[in-house]
């Protein structure tokens, strides 16, 4: 593939130049994101499963927290859903309720079972995440790609 | 300027100084009667009010090394109890603009900069509103953050 193009210069002069092989490297760059996009969001599933249940455990009071189980709704409302290809949310959407006993009312101590769940977990998690992308770009080279070519 | 050796309270204290400075009180507290405070009130208090709590600080890296120096992640937690949504966002807004604009430059006095709190966010902004009542209490949970060298100063 050749891109050509003219440049007219400020004292009238022109140049031309010619870039060769873009989309073999394009191509390049996609296999080696993909490899690795693939790998992270696997992780990214073990690890929004772990957190579902650290959050279900805080919410039993298996945790610091104290017990937030009457009728077995909120526990069994906590959800883990990619809400893009890169993130993921562990929520309790349909428990109206929900809010008032992770924030507190005037009334009701905050019993923080997500935030706690999150702070607890972050360095695991911020390791488990650097370890599987490390392996991803082990794989790639193995595989005769060079992952460098993304800034890795 | 906020110490290392009490980074915690420092950063609270002066947290609550400058938000009682340059947010408006809809109502007047007086006597007693506090606008901003550090703890969730224990007794009967006039609504709107603000608090202020550190909820965490990892210190989780170093800055290289060889060095004791770390960096801490302060997060606050700065709520505000008003009586209505009207009040909630007015006061929510006001508490961000101020905060937004209170970061530099570092050689002005009660700047977030200037007190060695870098690298200001917001990390989340959640509106709780309570529906038991006669006149229930809609309150927003704002958490900030900033970063704190211990041991640089």
């Amino acid at each position: 593939m050749a891109i050509l193009k003219e440049v007219t210069g400020t004292k009238g002069n022109w140049v031309t130049y010619e870039l060769l092989g873009t989309k073999d490297v394009i191509d390049y760059m996609n296999q080696v994101n993909q490899r690795i996009t693939t790998v992270v969001q696997a992780q990214l599933v073990t690890e929004g499963v772990f957190m579902e249940n650290e959050v279900k455990a805080s919410i039993a009071g298996n945790r610091a927290e104290p017990k937030s189980v009457d009728t077995g709704q909120f526990i069994n409302d906590v959800e883990m859903r990619f809400l893009d290809r890169n993130t993921v949310e562990i929520a309790a959407r349909k428990t109206s309720y929900a809010k008032y006993l992770e924030y507190g009312t005037s009334r009701l101590p905050a019993r923080r079972h997500f935030r706690n769940s999150e702070a607890r977990n972050r360095k695991k998690i911020n390791k488990h995440m650097t370890e599987a992308i490390r392996k991803a770009i082990a794989s790639c080279k193995s595989k005769g790609l060079d992952p460098s070519i993304i800034g890795l | 300027m906020v110490s290392s050796t009490t980074f915690i309270s420092d950063t609270v204290k002066w947290l609550r100084n400058s938000l009682i400075a340059n947010i408006s009180d809809p109502v007047t507290h007086s006597g007693d009667e506090k606008f901003v405070m550090t703890s969730y009130p224990h007794r009967p208090v006039r609504y709107p009010i603000i608090t202020v709590r550190c909820i965490g600080t990892p210190i989780n890296k170093n800055i290289g090394i060889g060095t004791e120096i770390h960096i801490a992640s302060m997060q606050m937690e700065v709520r505000i109890w008003a009586r209505n949504e009207v009040e909630r966002d007015a006061l929510t807004e006001q508490v961000f603009n101020f905060l937004r604009t209170n970061q530099y430059p570092a050689g002005t006095t009660n700047t977030s900069t200037q007190q060695e709190l870098w690298n200001f966010s917001i990390t989340s902004s959640v509106p709780v509103d309570e529906m038991n009542g006669t006149q229930p209490i809609k309150s927003q949970v704002i958490s900030v953050q900033y970063d704190f060298f211990v041991g640089g100063n």
